[in-house]
């Protein structure tokens, strides 16, 4: 006879996701009021506007590693000093909901979350193709001696998972409605 | 009540609650369920697929005549 408790017990996943939500409540509850200029939906997406920006500068960055620039990679500083306190502000304002466990959401919010990592994945899949291709191609080119070439297509892969990455949070804090009075 | 009442009564966002008004998001049986729950109706009175008339017309509605419009016809004069 099989015993029913079996199908009860919680899972390895089961647990990991308990933690998660614990953890995702505990910092949502310290800053649940944090920033509350910046959670109207036109601050929101000022922020969105602001990130994208930084994107494409980075995807300037990479580029201009590629053409052998010896300075380039140090501009690569100037756009992480820009991106990480918009991206925390970003975070902060539109409630994590991009990376939030589904126990912590309601179903609406499971499902606009699930779509904007769906919208995120494609992202990533298509834009990878260009570090992909820029690198295999190079690296038949050049029989795979250029430094230059092997760093800027590093930068160009980070560059695009942080777009990836980012994307769905950026879509969440661009459509989401200002929040209820 | 305000959305954030009701919100809170059913355990989500009050954002999720503005969606379902403006026909975003269709409920899961168990939030539509929860929401009946609150107000003390059963579902068909709380949710419809079509805009709920108001609730004058509801109550007050004239009875058709009898034979109804489909017998109503007019004559062209020739």
């Amino acid at each position: 006879m099989s015993s029913s408790t079996a199908q009860t017990d919680p899972t390895l996943i089961d647990r990991y996701q308990n933690f998660r939500t614990r953890r995702f409540l505990k910092h949502e509850r310290t800053y649940a009021h944090a920033l509350p200029r910046w959670r109207t939906q036109r601050r929101r997406r000022a922020l969105v506007v602001a990130l994208a920006v930084t994107f494409a500068f980075m995807a300037v960055v990479s580029v201009m590693c590629a053409f052998g620039i010896r300075w380039a990679p140090l501009l690569w500083l100037p756009a992480c000093v820009l991106f990480y306190p918009v991206w925390i502000v970003l975070q902060i304002v539109s409630g994590r909901q991009g990376d939030a466990p589904q126990a912590a959401l309601d179903e609406y919010e499971v499902q606009q979350r699930n779509s904007a990592r769906s919208i995120g994945l494609t992202i990533t899949q298509y834009l990878m193709l260009l570090p992909i291709f820029y690198l295999i191609v190079g690296s038949v080119i050049t029989g795979g001696t250029d430094v230059d070439m092997a760093y800027a297509g590093g930068l160009m892969a980070t560059t695009v998972l942080v777009i990836g990455g980012c994307a769905p949070a950026m879509i969440l804090g661009w459509i989401r409605p200002n929040p209820e009075i | 009540m305000t959305r954030a009442q009701l919100a809170e009564l059913v355990d989500v966002n009050p954002q999720t609650v503005g969606a379902l008004e403006r026909g975003d998001h269709f409920p899961s049986l168990d939030l539509a369920f929860r929401i009946c729950d609150v107000f003390g109706l059963p579902v068909e009175a709380v949710f419809s697929r079509t805009p709920f008339a108001p609730l004058s017309t509801e109550l007050y509605r004239k009875p058709a005549p009898q034979g109804g419009d489909a017998d109503v016809q007019l004559d062209r004069a020739d």
